[in-house]
């Protein structure tokens, strides 16, 4: 997504329509898991986070100036929510009837969810990649230049030599195919 | 134009690379929030572009129920509101500051009267401004004041110009009057002049 749709998001909810930063939370709440899951491992802990990351922003969105991405100051909000989740966990005493040794590295004994998740991640681009080379031939090539080579629009329609509804349609309908493919494997 | 109207999961579709315009944005948003199956394929739209790009990602969490519950408990004050908020806030530090000003006069104005009047007044002579007598501001305090010596403190202060000395011309200056004045003292006594 580029940074203007994240800029009419964020004007849309400062606009006071908060509904427009919904848009965001589903756009990025994958991503910003992964990113919190390098620092905690226990899934219920990375929800937590990720949550508490959202809202934050959301708060803090009138402090947003767009003199960088949206996603970069997001990153930003998410590192330090971990680190200082991390922080507070230390001196939290442990919540379960185990050893002080092992309470040391309870953080490995949670680490249950990452293969699992990484499985289903490899997976499921094998899944995204064997739906691209089923596209039909025209819908392949105005998907591959947009999204591989980051073509707008209006460079696709030179390339193609048709008008931008077109290219606009045709890419649409390559992500409808491949959203098809990847519904049932995410169900 | 391949398809004759754009449906909103068109719309989902441009959005993504940034080609929707305002119009298809507001209305998206609105439609977004009513339908769960549309905010599904914005949300499996952006997780398919974040795995082309081998961005790291948990597919399976699902955070926007949660937090739009939060939203909408906890709604985001528009930015006119907050604009309307400050001018509303500037206008109380302004009324705070003049209703301050306004009931501390009475305390100061006398004060400020007193201190104005013997400043406009140090540069002319007594004679011009006969209504003030400077021991006037001394008389309010709670010395007792010699009556006598009052009186021949005037009579000389009335002759005397502060700027240009003794209007008499003849004759020494009578500071032996002074010095049966209340306030009257050598420069190296130490004094307890009266607070206010």
């Amino acid at each position: 997504m580029s940074n203007d749709t994240d800029q009419q998001l964020v004007n849309r909810v400062l606009a006071g329509n908060n509904s427009a930063f919904n848009l965001l939370v589903l756009r990025y709440q994958s991503r910003v898991a992964g990113l919190v899951s390098r620092f905690i491992f226990d899934k219920s802990e990375i929800e937590d986070v990720c949550q508490e990351s959202f809202i934050k922003a959301f708060r803090a969105i009138k402090t947003f100036r767009g003199d960088s991405s949206f996603y970069t100051w997001l990153h930003r909000i998410a590192v330090n929510t971990a680190k200082n989740h991390l922080i507070s966990r230390s001196r939290r005493p442990p919540q379960t009837d185990i050893e002080l040794d092992v309470a040391e590295t309870s953080s490995i004994l949670v680490n249950n969810e990452g293969p699992e998740e990484t499985f289903s991640t490899a997976e499921l681009k094998l899944v995204i990649e064997s739906a691209i080379d089923g596209l039909p031939e025209e819908l392949r090539t105005t998907y591959t230049l947009r999204e591989f080579h980051g073509m707008a629009y209006d460079d696709i329609t030179k390339v193609m030599g048709c008008p931008v509804g077109t290219v606009r349609s045709r890419i649409f309908r390559a992500r409808d195919l491949i959203d098809n493919k990847i519904k049932d494997f995410l169900s | 134009m391949e398809g004759m109207v754009s449906t909103d999961n068109e719309i989902l579709s441009a959005l993504l690379d940034g080609e929707a315009t305002d119009f298809e944005l507001r209305r998206l948003v609105a439609d977004v929030h009513k339908s769960k199956e549309l905010a599904e394929k914005w949300r499996r739209y952006s997780l398919v572009q974040d795995i082309i790009h081998s961005r790291d990602v948990i597919p399976s969490l699902s955070l926007s129920d949660r937090i739009k519950d939060y939203i909408e408990k906890n709604p985001q004050k528009s930015r006119r509101d907050s604009r309307w908020m400050s001018g509303v806030a500037k206008l109380a530090i302004s009324a705070s500051v003049a209703f301050a000003i306004v009931f501390s006069m009475p305390y100061f104005l006398p004060i400020l009267e007193e201190t104005q009047s013997v400043v406009l007044n140090s540069s002319s002579t007594i004679e011009e401004n006969n209504n003030i007598s400077y021991l006037e501001l001394y008389s309010k305090s709670e010395h007792r004041i010699d009556p006598a010596a009052k009186k021949r403190l005037d009579e000389y202060i009335s002759r005397i110009n502060f700027n240009g000395g003794v209007t008499e011309t003849t004759g020494p200056l009578p500071i032996e009057a002074l010095r049966d004045s209340p306030l009257y003292r050598l420069v190296n006594d130490t004094v307890d002049f009266p607070s206010r």
